[in-house]
């Protein structure tokens, strides 16, 4: 709580306590009215003086000016109770408005706490602690346990665990060793580390991302835009309409004028439209706030309305749906046990560092965690393995005791020597293997595996689903996005069953870099289509897919400055999941933002009428400005909350 | 065309942020000015010297309100 809100709320009590005194006590004539001037006084120069000094600026209609107006008017017509507890609540509004106003600043400030304050350089063997823009590229940066990575590099020495929750949302520790590259604003948690500077501090991952944040509420939305015009109309027709009520009735009527002023002064208090000037862009950036609480970057507040009207999303499949790995993704054996296969096979592929042979490396390797010491990994000579190139490997194993070679054989057999052949279809053949007839193969290369001339198994390989991508289909789905278009470079047959399996709507297969944006294009064109279209890539090579789609999300944004650039929300891990989370945060934000309308227009409009007619006086006046602006600010509020 | 950047600090009134926009507006363009009364960051996209931005800045802010802090960021 600043200074200026501890003042006014200790304004607001004083000029409560004088009110109920004058109330209560009510004394006879003069020692009466000056309690109740100094009532009204107490909580009302500052506004009576901005009043003045913006009327010698040459601005009328601004709200201070208008309560001037309403409260004098009501104490020159006798209604002192009234004149003062408009300008009461008043006050009570607006220093509610500033404390809701400030907190929101804060939370977000303190989300994006990101900047490092400085930075320790090694120079000719000393340390120095000087700013982060002083350093150059190719510098070498202390970091201890508990500093923030000042910027981009590499570690040359050292290793730790590194929070990055700040710039990825990821609350795990990652694990970063020598030779690792690092992004600024990770917190070093243990060890110290040497970092060689890659990219300046204007360059750095931290400050494009609070380039960013701190621009997303330039870009503003319809709602805002409509708004300000809202505003820029609706306070002048309600003045002037006060004033045709104030003097056309009596005159045309004839009669009491003290009864048509009062009403016109009740128009001038529900005349300020500060319940949807405040709110509207209150929730907006209490909607960004949230998204970036997740790890979503939202480059503006326009974009909230596309996310919150998504119809059709297109997704590029490698990097984005997929891991853009090759991994093992499905063993078939017979009679052989699966961690077997992959020991063979592991052995066969030794001597290739082509990334299927590291694949099927990686999982044996991990066949060998899972149970320790039960899987000794086979290491023939370079000489007994023979690679033949487009068709496979053969390897000649001296020496392999196998640990079950028939499914109720004995666990442990003598050793022995083995052929063992692993490749495609076309390798079999020629080796002479006879290969059982198979229903459906899974989608990727096959190898195939086949010991001493009997086939044993098979490994599919391919690019796996990420772990959370069918959450994200079913996500956006039950969110009612009615069209999820996958774009690939894969053949048909393999692209269409992974779309299959996603169980995506539609699916453009064989496509060439270029030919996803003709894609987009065209369904961009397609007539019927209501919604946004957004485009969902990893940032290599997409950014003019990203840029021509109604919103181009980039994924693992952090450290790929293309994606950064082209795209319209960045999401900073690599969990497509985030998707959901980013459309459900912009639905609950323009849910809030239409409400705030209706409701705030709805109530005025109301009241306005009740007024003019005679049936609202003042007090409902005041509660169609202050209380509209307190509900809409409280509602406003609840958009920095988001939990999926 | 060139972006500035100035930061508002001290701007607490949502209806003073709107004014002094619609008034930078009248001078820049509609779209060449933005004024985030949340975040006090106001940019433009003008060719003018970018003195002569930063007084008509000033000037208008201090027409509005008289309190604001207007520094230039970039």
């Amino acid at each position: 709580m600043n200074k200026k809100i501890r003042k006014n709320i200790f304004r607001i009590v004083l000029c409560f306590a004088v009110l109920l005194s004058a109330e209560f006590l009510s004394p006879e004539g003069l020692p009466g009215l000056l309690l109740y001037i100094a009532a009204y006084g107490i909580i009302s120069y500052d506004v009576v003086w901005k009043a003045c000094r913006n009327i010698a600026g040459g601005q009328v209609f601004d709200e201070n000016f208008l309560m001037a107006v309403a409260s004098v008017g009501a104490f020159f017509t006798g209604q002192y109770v009234e004149a003062a507890g408009v300008m009461l609540f008043y006050q009570i509004g607006e220093t509610f408005s500033d404390y809701a106003v400030d907190r929101s600043r804060k939370s977000i400030a303190h989300l994006m706490e990101i900047n490092p304050e400085y930075a320790n350089v090694l120079r000719n063997g000393e340390e120095l602690k000087v700013d982060p823009y002083e350093i150059r590229v190719g510098e070498i940066v202390r970091v201890k346990p508990g500093e923030r990575i000042p910027l981009d590099g590499v570690i040359v020495k050292g290793s730790g665990s590194l929070d990055t929750s700040a710039m990825t949302g990821e609350a795990v520790p990652r694990d970063a060793a020598e030779g690792e590259a690092v992004i600024s604003g990770c917190i070093n948690l243990n060890g110290v580390l040497e970092i060689r500077v890659e990219k300046e501090f204007d360059e750095s991952t931290v400050s494009k991302i609070l380039e960013l944040v701190e621009n997303a509420t330039n870009r503003k939305a319809k709602a805002e835009n409509f708004i300000s015009k809202f505003a820029k109309y609706y306070t002048p027709i309600v003045v002037f309409s006060a004033a045709a009520l104030a003097v056309l009735p009596p005159l045309v009527l004839g009669g009491g004028w003290s009864d048509w002023i009062y009403r016109a002064l009740s128009f001038l208090v529900i005349s300020c439209p500060c319940a949807l000037v405040i709110s509207v862009p209150l929730s907006f950036f209490g909607g960004l706030g949230a998204a970036s609480k997740n790890g979503i970057l939202i480059k503006g507040s326009n974009y909230m309305e596309g996310l919150a009207n998504l119809e059709t999303a297109v997704f590029d499949k490698t990097g984005t749906l997929t891991t853009g790995v090759f991994s093992v993704t499905a063993v078939e054996t017979a009679g052989m046990e699966t961690g077997e296969l992959l020991r063979l096979a592991a052995a066969a592929e030794r001597f290739s560092n082509h990334p299927i042979a590291v694949s099927v490396q990686n999982a044996f390797a991990r066949q060998q965690e899972e149970e320790p010491g039960r899987w000794e990994a086979l290491a023939p000579a370079s000489d007994q393995v023979q690679e033949v190139a487009g068709y496979g490997i053969r390897a000649e194993l001296t020496d392999y005791t196998p640990h079950c070679v028939s499914a109720d054989g004995p666990d442990r057999e003598e050793a022995r020597s083995v052929r063992v052949l692993l490749g495609n279809e076309r390798w079999m053949q020629k080796e002479r293997i006879v290969l059982p007839s198979f229903e459906e193969l899974p989608p990727g290369t096959i190898l195939y595996l086949a010991v001493d001339g009997k086939y044993r198994g098979y490994l599919a390989i391919g690019d796996a689903i990420k772990a959370d991508t069918p959450e994200m289909v079913n996500g956006l789905k039950a969110a009612g996005v009615k069209d999820l278009v996958m774009l690939t470079g894969d053949k048909a047959s393999v692209g269409v069953k992974v779309a299959e399996k996603l169980g995506m709507t539609e699916v453009f297969t064989e496509l060439l870099p270029g030919d996803k944006v003709q894609q987009v294009e065209k369904l961009l064109k397609r007539p019927n289509r209501k919604g946004s279209l957004i485009f969902m890539g990893d940032g290599m090579n997409d950014a003019p897919v990203l840029s021509i789609a109604d919103i181009g999300i980039a994924m693992g944004g952090i450290g790929s400055d293309a994606a950064i650039e082209a795209a319209d929300v960045v999401i900073m891990n690599d969990e497509p999941s985030k998707l959901v989370t980013a459309t459900g945060i912009a639905k609950k934000t323009m849910r809030i933002v239409k409400q705030n309308i209706v409701f705030a227009i709805g109530v005025k409009i109301l009241v306005l009428l009740l007024a003019a007619v005679g049936l609202a006086g003042m007090w409902a006046a005041v509660f169609a400005d202050v209380g509209v602006l307190v509900l809409a600010i409280l509602n406003a509020m609840r958009a920095l909350i988001y939990s999926a | 065309m060139k972006k500035r950047v100035f930061k508002m600090e001290g701007i607490d009134c949502a209806h003073c942020a709107g004014k002094i926009e619609r008034d930078l507006q009248k001078v820049y363009g509609e779209s060449a000015v933005s004024l985030s009364f949340m975040t006090g960051r106001l940019t433009i996209e003008a060719e003018e010297d970018a003195s002569d931005i930063e007084a008509n800045v000033r000037t208008i802010a201090k027409k509005t309100e008289p309190d604001i802090v207007v520094t230039s960021v970039r």
